[in-house]
């Protein structure tokens, strides 16, 4: 029996989930080993003692409170007033029709001029890279909570210079397509968790966990969700090599590299 | 006939805000008694909750119904609880005369001698661990809700739990609330 097996029968113990042959198997692994038994009978026994922890009502007041705090007409359903016809027939209005001219001209504009701004864009520009990263304290780790960008595909090198609030990420700041950082590393240096990269050496952090998506970036290139290390985060300077789109709101704390 | 927290939400963003009031009803005592185990303050609990509910409402409209309501509401709430913990340990860092807050005495009656000794160990143990004990041993959650709530990879939550309750063996140990044979 792996380690982790025994693990996973000692949790199905304590919460009530294991079958009698697991039990049987477990029971037997126990009188061959001592050191297991001895710590399934503390594991058992602390676990026993957590249930002596009941549970606490809360302020009788508590639901009223939310509910008052809440903004009641956030969700609120627009009545249409009238019929789309009617709307229709509005934009034929001179009035209308001038404003809805001007707006469309400004719009027009709006585009020429950030796909204008696009062209000048230099590859290395990674102005509009951003995230939240997080402080370190959990379970003695700094956590980098999210590293994205606004736009489709820019590069450039970046140094996380100050790790914000946020241990992870928080679902209001759930991306709305995949993480899509693509970093180069040293394989010596950097561990993750169920692959290894025939890339490198381009790393300048130490990771000590972290795990990918579920998808490769090609050439050998994985994309980070995250990265955990005790590294300070001050510290720690990645090479973006790619970056895809994922749209993050909320705060963050990242600068690019000077 | 109870409703799904699911068709609750879509209410609520149809204009029925009334329909959240049924979620918080549902889940105030179990986000509440979260936020208490991890922090042992009735009153940062009980702000933490109205927080955690406050935000999972704003942030309703970005909710993905392939989810478990619960689950994302959890989330908000440990990260929540997890951020203000942080926060009052710079704070102390940077004022070490600051204490913490005692709890307040109708819950010290409510809490029997042994379970507050237990408490007290569970207090010691950094609140990334004492999080795992409290998702799993006193709030029953799957390895998946708590590495939904965490942002931790299921088997990683199974190796740091185990980690997590020796740790809290060790605690209730120097505590002489158990002994090792």
């Amino acid at each position: 029996m792996t380690e982790e097996d025994f693990m996973g029968l000692v949790d199905k113990v304590i919460c009530g989930e294991i079958t009698e042959a697991e039990r049987a198997e477990l029971e037997a692994y126990l009188k061959q080993n001592e050191g297991a038994r001895r710590l399934y009978e503390e594991t058992v026994e602390t676990c026993e003692l957590l249930g002596k922890v009941g549970d606490l009502e809360p302020p009788a007041d508590l639901r009223k409170r939310i509910m008052d705090s809440v903004d009641a007409t956030r969700y609120e359903v627009r009545s249409v007033r009238g019929s789309s016809l009617l709307g229709l027939k509005a934009l034929f209005r001179p009035r209308l029709r001038l404003a809805l001219a001007f707006s469309i001209g400004i719009v027009v504009g709006l585009l020429a001029y950030s796909m204008l701004r696009g062209v000048g864009q230099r590859p290395g520009d990674a102005s509009r890279l951003y995230g939240t990263i997080a402080g370190g304290d959990f379970g003695g780790m700094s956590i980098i909570s999210s590293l994205a960008v606004d736009a489709d595909g820019i590069a450039g090198e970046i140094t996380l210079l100050e790790a914000g609030d946020l241990l992870v990420v928080a679902p209001e700041l759930a991306p709305v397509t995949d993480l899509d950082i693509i970093i180069e590393f040293d394989p010596e240096q950097v561990r993750f968790e169920g692959f290894a990269s025939p890339d490198g050496p381009r790393v300048t952090l130490t990771v000590e966990e972290g795990y990918v998506a579920s998808h490769g970036a090609g050439d050998g290139r994985y994309i980070i969700s995250r990265i955990d290390t005790s590294t300070d985060p001050a510290d720690l300077n990645i090479k973006v090599i790619k970056a895809g789109r994922a749209v993050y709101q909320g705060e963050f704390r990242l600068s690019k590299q000077r | 006939m109870t409703r799904e927290d699911r068709d609750l939400v879509r209410d609520v963003l149809g204009g029925k805000t009334d329909a959240f009031g049924v979620l918080v009803e549902r889940y105030q005592k179990v986000i509440f008694n979260m936020a208490y185990r991890m922090t042992r303050d009735y009153d940062e609990a009980e702000d933490i909750t109205q927080v955690a509910f406050i935000r999972a409402y704003e942030n309703l409209g970005r909710y993905k119904a392939d989810h478990k309501f619960f689950s994302w509401l959890y989330r908000i709430a440990v990260n929540e609880t997890l951020n203000r913990i942080k926060s009052k340990k710079k704070m102390t860092q940077l004022n070490p005369t600051m204490v913490s807050p005692e709890k307040s005495p109708d819950v010290a009656v409510g809490e029997t001698e042994l379970g507050e000794k237990v408490q007290d160990a569970l207090m010691d143990l950094e609140p990334g661990y004492r999080a795992l004990i409290v998702l799993r041993h006193l709030r029953s959650c799957s390895y998946k809700e708590i590495g939904d709530a965490l942002d931790l990879p299921e088997k990683r939550v199974k190796s740091r739990l185990f980690s997590a309750r020796q740790m809290l063996r060790t605690a209730l140990v120097s505590r002489g609330v158990v002994r090792n044979d």
